[in-house]
């Protein structure tokens, strides 16, 4: 380091900077501890409190926050816009979908083939035989695609909306194709009515609050890798890309191989996203391709708070848990409160909840504080 | 690094015939300007001289119609911006674009990351600590340092970008109209803080200011559409006629 100034008197610049530190190691500690008190809620209390039926619901919509998570790296602290998540979730389901239409006794293959006179089991599928395999297909099918992708697209500089458009693109050409393949993955009908996984009952209570469990867990794996990439070095990149790209160029970065990466990363998590989302609806169709679900994703993470992942999974689970209670009751209003709801954030909470809560909702509550101060100290006098 | 004898001076950057032409108009018409070594160099010239295209050539933004431009002897035509950044040219753009959201602190080490490719970045070791602090120190905002940037003040933002430059340990510093929107005081600091600089780096400044060209000038570039209209002294070049008409002649076309 060639410096103008040699660092003067090092030491008594360094301790008031060190003393203004809200201690680091200590919010580190708080954040560990609701986090833990949440899996310990969601795992002991929340089977006692809910019913079977919205216990399914909610393991569901914990699935789906992962894929908020992957969107909310992408989108709120890489700025860039997916609308194709529906293309990696599917992949995901898909991969997943197949080792479950394989659990069967030697020499059958899963039914629909029959409806369409395929008596040898497309080579592709052969692979899916194995757990192992299907576990990592799960995570590196979605993650190569994206990679790929992402590669070419990021590479010829194409961004902002040009990249939105091409993404949702993808999930057209995506959907086309599975839904026009019967012969290969029963085309429009998907891979539905999954009997065992390792033997079990994927229907019984246990087989069901194991995968419940697992989805949790899977949960704060991915919190936790999306806060680990989102801190120190890396994130701040991340946001400097969002925030002026030519610039990052400058300071020295190929923003490249930083926007591919988080790309595949969230990819990954869109699948591992799909496959249990599956597990828990058993079923996986082209739908999961269709373009209105991916832009329900990015609706999660805009009620939620873009740059915020406790928002992302926030989101998630609110927006699922209000359309499942409204569609319940009245079924025909849930697109209109979709909407409704996407004018809202963007007119009245263009943060989402967790930005107003950093904001406006912050002042309120110092401004009731103030109140409560001044009514203290007028009433005795 | 560069360890130029003491009496014979090198080269460090050297354009030749550097022609950009956007739909015919040549913003860059021919240009062959050198730069030495150490050297500290004011770039001067009207509006429309080319000298922002001119640096935007330099650091690969912009890819020359024509000419070759060399940096310790290599062409960075040929390259891209981090590539170029990478080799030791350093920018400081016109208005300050520093990250505003992310901390006056964080902008530094963002610039002070030694390998700045992605897996040395995402498993490196992350705390700069005394580098950074001595580099808020060198550029007066160790008080703001957990400020984001976007809430500084102007003139702290154009510090804060050359603190960023500053950090990438640049082997030459291009700065645009640095203290554009400063105040008087402000000024002077950076004139300064340019000298002091100086005396490590090689420095090309691009200037509008004609106070602040005489504070820190040693040797100057007039640009005029696009070529070198001529180089020497403040002095010399204040009292060329060609400088005088170029530069009254369009103010007298403006009013």
């Amino acid at each position: 380091m060639k410096l103008v100034h040699p660092p003067r008197a090092d030491h008594e610049v360094a301790v008031p900077a060190a003393e203004r530190d809200p201690s680091p190691s200590r919010k580190l500690l708080w954040e560990a501890g609701i986090l833990v008190l949440l899996v310990l809620a969601l795992i002991f209390v929340a089977p006692t409190v809910l019913s079977g039926f919205r216990l399914n619901l909610l393991g569901r919509f914990l699935a789906l926050s992962i894929v908020a998570l992957g969107i909310d790296l992408i989108w709120g602290y890489t700025g860039m816009l997916s609308l194709g998540h529906g293309v990696f979730f599917a992949l995901g389901g898909y991969a997943l979908g197949m080792h479950l239409k394989l659990q069967l006794p030697e020499g059958q293959i899963p039914e629909f083939f029959s409806l369409y006179g395929v008596t040898e089991l497309p080579w592709f599928w052969y692979p899916f035989y194995s757990f192992p395999f299907t576990a990592v297909a799960v995570v590196l099918i979605p993650a190569l695609v994206a990679a790929a992708l992402g590669y070419l697209v990021v590479r010829n500089r194409i961004r902002g909306v040009y990249f939105s458009i091409l993404t949702q693109a993808t999930t057209i050409i995506f959907f086309n194709f599975f839904n026009g393949q019967q012969r290969l993955i029963n085309g429009t009908n998907g891979l539905t009515n999954f009997q065992t996984l390792f033997g079990l009952d994927v229907n019984s209570s246990e087989m069901r609050f194991a995968v419940y469990v697992t989805t949790v867990v899977a949960v704060v794996l991915a919190y936790l890798l999306c806060r680990w990439l989102t801190s120190g070095l890396f994130g701040r990149i991340l946001v400097a890309i969002r925030d002026d790209e030519p610039r990052v160029r400058f300071s020295g970065y190929d923003p490249t191989g930083f926007k591919v990466l988080v790309f595949a990363v969230s990819a990954a998590l869109a699948g591992i996203a799909g496959a249990l989302f599956t597990l828990q609806t058993g079923i996986i169709s082209p739908n999961a391709m269709a373009v209105p679900f991916s832009i329900e994703m990015v609706i999660w993470v805009a009620v939620g708070g873009r740059a915020s992942l406790v928002g992302a999974v926030l989101g998630a689970l609110l927006v699922n848990f209000a359309k499942s209670l409204l569609s319940e009751n009245f079924p025909e209003i849930w697109l209109f409160f979709q909407g409704g709801l996407f004018l809202l954030v963007v007119l009245v909470l263009p943060d989402g909840l967790v930005g107003w809560v950093r904001t406006q909702g912050r002042q309120l509550w110092v401004t009731v504080q103030l109140w409560r101060r001044r009514l203290a100290n007028t009433s005795p006098a | 690094m560069l360890t130029a004898a003491p009496t014979a001076t090198r080269q460090i950057l050297q354009t030749q015939d550097l022609t950009v032409s956007f739909d015919g108009f040549k913003a860059l018409d021919r240009l062959n300007f050198s730069l030495e070594e150490g050297e500290l160099r004011v770039v001067i010239g009207p509006n429309g001289a080319g000298k922002t295209t001119f640096l935007d050539v330099l650091t690969g933004k912009v890819k020359p119609t024509r000419g070759r431009v060399l940096f310790k002897g290599k062409d960075l035509t040929k390259l891209k911006e981090h590539e170029i950044s990478i080799l030791g040219v350093g920018r400081k753009f016109q208005t300050p674009r520093v990250y505003q959201n992310l901390s006056v602190r964080e902008n530094l080490e963002l610039s002070l990351n030694p390998n700045k490719r992605v897996f040395p970045t995402l498993f490196g070791k992350k705390h700069l600590r005394e580098e950074t602090d001595a580099l808020l120190e060198t550029i007066g905002l160790s008080h703001k340092d957990r400020v984001p940037a976007g809430l500084l003040s102007h003139g702290e933002k154009q510090w804060l970008e050359i603190g960023m430059v500053i950090a990438q340990d640049p082997d030459l510093l291009l700065l645009d109209e640095c203290v554009a929107g400063m105040t008087d005081k402000e000024t002077e600091a950076t004139g300064e803080l340019i000298q002091s600089l100086a005396q490590s780096h090689t420095i090309l400044v691009i200037e509008h200011d004609m106070v602040f060209v005489r504070q820190i000038a040693r040797k100057v570039t007039v640009l005029h559409q696009g070529s070198v209209l001529c180089e020497g002294t403040f002095e010399d070049v204040k009292n060329d006629p060609r400088v005088i008409e170029v530069y009254l002649g369009s103010h007298k076309a403006k009013n």
